[in-house]
């Protein structure tokens, strides 16, 4: 039967690419779909490589698979993994299907990996099959349907077993409970006291503020963000300790860092791109790749960031900055690095929905972004859209931001002609990506507009 | 003539903040400091000494199920000043899963039942699962067009049952002297700013000091413009 299902498999998944058009973007999800249907079991019946590697938590898992996969691809290893973006059930059933021989059942990969969906790990493989899982983090992520971090952590934890070699990132404390919990093995990294730490915490989400253990309050001697640093608890043995891969030296001006003493880089000036790099570093050197191979796919090789294309508006740069509502930390990032820029700045935010999985629109997560950040000479003009603007004008009003400075904009269509108009300095739209899709998409007609004039 | 000041306590800020409570403490600091106060605002946890006399107004916001538990096993050695301060008509917020700990008991899916602080006589029961929703309550005490309809998210794992003071008309949100508790989660305070004013005005009021209103300010805006939407389609 197993082979009928990866014909059946592949078949559609041709047919989806013929007729995506009229099915929408199901062209990756409809044929896992239909398999699991018919048998969810069936991803227990195939023969997999040496290494099958799992990369999920709450922000990071995508850019930590694309940079590993870059070094495998690197070492010459063929690998298997979702560079679709579909990291739920149905949509790794289509992957790994469509990669498997029909005869011989065997998925033809070195490594298979896999950005997984923090909810959706449990039951897809049969114990043993995943060797190792990465979680970069555990934090506030879309309410509505992960609740908080305590119920995503203990959601991942019932989903594996003890023979699931468990890679953390030992600063963020939650993550560290696994140190309770799981028998099997644990690989931790983390980053060191670098000129970007904070000894207060930089945020208001203050999640994980006591041990697990002993209940007392944890202490730390640094923030990265949110409730990731290096912290230890003043009564018990509990801390963050010291991971076998460290990460020191950061330095985003000239875009390096240091891994284990080495000097690698980063292909984006933004904090989080350490944290990605040295997941993708750990999980190469866990699977064996040869050290020159990653070193080169690092540091030579290293692969262009989507996300620094620029756009310009009247010789004015336009950064796109993606910015996951629902998702403080997501925010912090865009806020910290306007900050960092130089010269004026001009600032969009905004969106049409909180979220475009379910239709409730809850704006608590407002109240933990660090909007106050935004309090900086160099901004000229803040352009708020979409139809929650007020809210989010409110909140920039209790952020102390002059109001002089707010621009709320009734028709979004007249976005870049208002801030062609009324504003100044280099653009950085701080949105989710639909938003962003929708930004792009007005800027080409404003755009053309012009080049007919 | 030397001007009063308003004592808030926000409780346990660093366990019962689930999502945006802090907005809440926020409201408070402006909505009082446009009445030319300045507010004396105490950040208290496990560890302080938690005076139920000394504060006007005592806020502990939402939070995870093992903070919730935590906080619990603290305010039990309160449990008689707590009683004694609601009765005395001092002034609560409650809001999320906070309420279930005023109440006699939480009983768990699990069977187990951890005994609360019996300020009030009901009783929080985990439901096998989770309520998410967003929530537009009517609040009689206010104005239809000023503050009538309270908005808000609601996340918790507990239903409440016999509540005898209930408020909104719904078992989960309770009024009772000047404590008030209710479901949502996040920056209710901010979300609801009629529903602000008028805590405030009964604070004010007690104190012997005037509370005016005014709702020109951006916070009335947002919550009028939020409520076309969901009049609509939210």
């Amino acid at each position: 039967m197993t082979t009928i299902y990866i014909f059946l498999c592949k078949t559609l998944t041709i047919a989806c690419h013929i007729f995506g058009k009229l099915i929408g973007k199901q062209g990756t999800v409809f044929p896992g779909r239909v398999i699991n249907h018919f048998n969810s079991r069936v991803l227990y019946k195939l023969k997999y490589p040496k290494y099958v590697i799992g990369v999920t938590g709450s922000s990071g898992k995508g850019s930590t698979v694309n940079m590993a996969a870059h070094i495998f691809k690197e070492a010459g290893l063929k690998v298997v993994w979702n560079n679709s973006g579909s990291n739920v059930r149905n949509g790794l059933t289509t992957l790994i299907l469509n990669n498997t021989n029909m005869f011989t059942k065997k998925v033809k990969a070195d490594v298979v990996l896999l950005e997984m969906d923090e909810r959706y790990i449990d039951g897809l493989f049969k114990s043993g099959t995943l060797t190792h899982l990465l979680i970069t983090n555990v934090t506030r992520d879309q309410p509505a349907r992960n609740i908080h971090p305590e119920v995503i952590f203990e959601k991942i934890m019932s989903s594996i077993d003890d023979k699931v070699t468990l890679i953390i990132n030992a600063d963020d404390p939650i993550l560290n409970r696994v140190k309770f919990l799981h028998k099997g093995q644990i690989i931790c990294y983390g980053i060191s006291k670098n000129k970007y730490s904070f000894t207060d915490t930089p945020s208001y989400a203050v999640d994980a503020a006591y041990c697990p253990k002993c209940h007392a309050k944890l202490k730390y001697t640094i923030y990265h963000y949110g409730h990731l640093g290096i912290y230890s608890c003043p009564k018990c043995d509990f801390e963050r300790g010291k991971p076998k891969y460290e990460a020191t030296d950061l330095d985003l001006n000239n875009g390096t860092f240091k891994i284990n003493k080495e000097k690698y880089k980063l292909n984006k000036n933004v904090f989080f791109a350490a944290y990605y790099t040295l997941a993708a570093y750990v999980i190469a050197m866990e699977a064996g790749v040869k050290k020159d191979a990653i070193d080169r796919a690092i540091n030579i090789d290293t692969p262009v960031s989507k996300r620094m294309k620029e756009y310009t508006l009247d010789g004015r740069t336009i950064e796109m900055l993606e910015s996951k509502n629902e998702n403080s930390l997501s925010y912090l990032q865009s806020l910290n690095y306007i900050k960092n820029q130089m010269g004026k700045k001009t600032v969009i935010m905004g969106f049409e929905n909180v979220s475009r999985r379910y239709k409730f629109n809850d704006l608590s997560w407002l109240w933990d972004v660090n909007f106050e950040l935004l309090n900086d000479e160099n901004i000229d003009k803040i352009f708020l859209i979409g139809r929650f603007k007020y809210d989010v004008a409110t909140r920039l009003f209790y952020a102390n931001i002059p109001s002089d400075k707010l621009v709320l904009v009734d028709n979004l269509s007249d976005v870049w002609n208002m801030v062609k108009k009324d504003s100044q300095g280099n653009i950085y739209t701080m949105v989710c990506f639909d938003m962003t899709a929708v930004l792009k998409k007005l800027l080409k007609e404003v755009q053309d507009e012009n080049k007919d004039n | 003539m030397k001007i009063k000041t308003i004592k808030i306590a926000h409780l346990y800020y660093d366990l019962m903040n689930l999502y945006g409570e802090t907005g809440n403490i926020k409201a408070l600091k402006i909505f009082i400091e446009r009445q030319g106060i300045e507010p004396e605002i105490h950040f208290l946890t496990i560890g302080d000494d938690i005076d139920f006399k000394a504060y006007d107004f005592y806020y502990i916001g939402a939070g995870s199920e093992n903070n919730q538990k935590l906080v619990l096993d603290d305010l039990m050695k309160y449990k008689n000043d707590i009683k004694a301060a609601i009765e005395d008509g001092k002034m609560f917020l409650a809001t999320g899963n906070t309420m279930d700990l005023f109440g006699k008991k939480i009983k768990l899916k699990n069977g187990e039942v951890i005994p609360c602080l019996e300020v009030f006589d009901y009783q929080a029961v985990e439901q096998e699962k989770r309520l998410v929703s967003e929530i537009r309550y009517k609040f009689d005490d206010l104005l239809e067009g000023k503050g009538r309809d309270i908005l808000g998210f609601k996340n918790c794992s507990c239903n409440i049952l016999h509540n005898k003071y209930r408020m909104f008309g719904f078992p989960n949100n309770i009024k009772y002297n000047n404590f008030y508790g209710m479901d949502f989660v996040g920056p209710v305070l901010i979300r609801n700013p009629y529903f602000t004013d008028m805590l405030l005005k009964i604070l004010f009021e007690s104190k012997k000091l005037k509370y005016k209103e005014d709702d020109s300010s951006i916070e009335y805006k947002a919550y009028h413009e939020y409520l076309k939407m969901f009049n609509t389609d939210i």
